[in-house]
């Protein structure tokens, strides 16, 4: 019987690759191709479009996430285009969500309008203060990209476009958790979400590697200053630990669904489970690209063996997990690809992401509760 | 009160429990936190969560967990 997503996840992501190509070169950058210059052409999108409202899994909202390479090196008169497409082509019922993830480096005025037009999501990518963001997110000269990333945040918030930024944390960051704070505070910056410094395709290691208690130190702090004034700024972690703590059922990690989360690349290949499997190369898979939109369907790919055999892998490490891990409830069994690049396995249980991202941070989140309602927690 | 904040993800927009969760414990309503078996400190990070759901189950406002949403129940691709 073919895989079939979650009844209630449905197909709820399409990240579709605009182009592979990067304008800026990030020293912890999980993309092999990211000098392409290719774009993807409106007949692939419409494919992808076929493919993905014609496969019957889209539920009442679908999220097209833009992400590249750099999605604004594609001029917008492109996704002018591409998003009308996308509405003629959507069924009715059908509510469509756009996001960006974006250095900011090419953000300008036409671009804000867009956004606010199409009430797109923005992720902005700044790791911090000046010497900490230049410090991995360079020009391919060398150059700092901190200046040009500051000034997209001050655009944005001048044009009253909502963003949030993605802070990448190194080593050098787990130091400064009050330098942080006080530079998303000062910087007008009200919602950040962190993500770390992975072992993921091209980039084979990671700074974070053995600092799991510098991590949590600074996560503990970080939280602490968050906690001491809430209004501030809303972090994505924080909230997300504290809904998933609050709710009855087990989370399930939508990269661990089949078609839960399809990605569709900039000539038109397809791939599911996490976004950044499309593009790797494994050697036991070889790739991760499940058909093509122009001669697959969802259901094709779902009767591939490879997919198959990758699928009940990545089952069979979300059982191992469910088995191993008392986390497991609120993680919903990890990502398959930091299983992978980190493992060589989706069959595996703990990662470095995993230790990180879900164990610590749920601690935390915990801690900071438990800290809020000191007696209360006593008494338990 | 839950306040309507853009969502990071895009997706449905929720409100900042870290807020909600400050205010709660700011009006001192901890005093009425419910008791629950010391044996289930033993269940580690269990006893933790069951605490706060509790704790909040008996001073939040009321329906907050049904508020939060099937979306929260989620683990969702952090790269966006």
């Amino acid at each position: 019987m073919a895989p079939r997503p979650d009844r209630e996840l449905g197909l709820r992501l399409l990240v579709l690759q605009p182009t592979p190509f990067c304008n800026i070169d990030c020293a912890y950058c999980y993309l092999s191709d990211r000098q392409s210059r290719a774009r993807m052409s409106l007949a692939t999108l419409d494919r992808a479009c076929s493919l993905v409202f014609g496969s019957g899994l889209v539920g009442p909202r679908l999220e097209v996430a833009w992400h590249g390479g750099e999605p604004l090196v594609v001029p917008l008169e492109w996704y002018e285009s591409a998003f009308e497409l996308i509405a003629a082509r959507c069924p009715p019922g059908v509510e469509i969500g756009h996001c960006f993830q974006t250095n900011g480096l090419l953000l300008d005025e036409g671009w804000a309008r867009f956004f606010a037009q199409t009430k797109a999501g923005v992720g902005l990518s700044i790791d911090g203060p000046a010497d900490l963001h230049d410090a991995n997110r360079r020009t391919r000269r060398g150059g700092g990209t901190h200046a040009g990333a500051m000034r997209a945040a001050r655009l944005l918030e001048e044009q009253g476009v909502p963003f949030h930024v993605i802070t990448v944390l190194t080593e050098r960051a787990l130091d400064m958790p009050d330098e942080l704070f006080d530079f998303y505070v000062s910087s007008g910056i009200r919602e950040v979400g962190f993500n770390v410094e992975e072992i993921e395709g091209a980039h084979a290691s990671s700074s974070l590697a053995g600092t799991e208690a510098r991590f949590r130190r600074f996560i503990r702090r970080f939280f602490d200053l968050v906690w001491d004034s809430p209004e501030r700024i809303k972090v994505r972690e924080l909230e997300s630990a504290l809904s998933m703590a609050l709710l009855d059922e087990p989370v399930v990690d939508e990269q661990n669904v089949p078609f839960a989360i399809v990605s569709v690349s900039v000539d038109g290949m397809v791939s599911t489970f996490s976004p950044e499997l499309l593009g790797a190369r494994s050697p036991r898979f070889e790739s991760f690209a499940f058909g093509r939109v122009d001669s697959h369907r969802l259901s094709d790919i779902a009767i591939e063996p490879r997919f198959a055999t990758i699928n009940s892998e990545i089952q069979a490490g979300v059982r191992a997990c469910e088995r191993a891990c008392p986390y497991f409830r609120w993680c919903g069994g990890g990502a398959p690809a930091n299983k992978l690049f980190e493992t060589g396995r989706f069959d595996s249980t703990e990662t470095m992401h995993c230790r990180l991202m879900r164990q610590v941070i749920f601690d935390e989140a915990l801690r900071g509760f438990e800290r809020q309602f000191p007696s209360g927690v006593e008494a338990c | 009160m839950l306040k309507t904040h853009p969502s990071l993800s895009g997706g449905a927009a929720i409100g900042s429990l870290v807020v909600l969760i400050a205010s709660i414990s700011a009006t001192g309503a901890l005093a009425s936190a419910p008791p629950v078996n010391p044996e289930s400190l033993e269940r580690g990070v269990c006893a933790r969560v069951a605490s706060v759901a509790a704790i909040i189950e008996k001073n939040g406002p009321p329906g907050l967990r049904d508020r939060l949403g099937a979306e929260m129940k989620i683990a969702q691709w952090r790269n966006r």
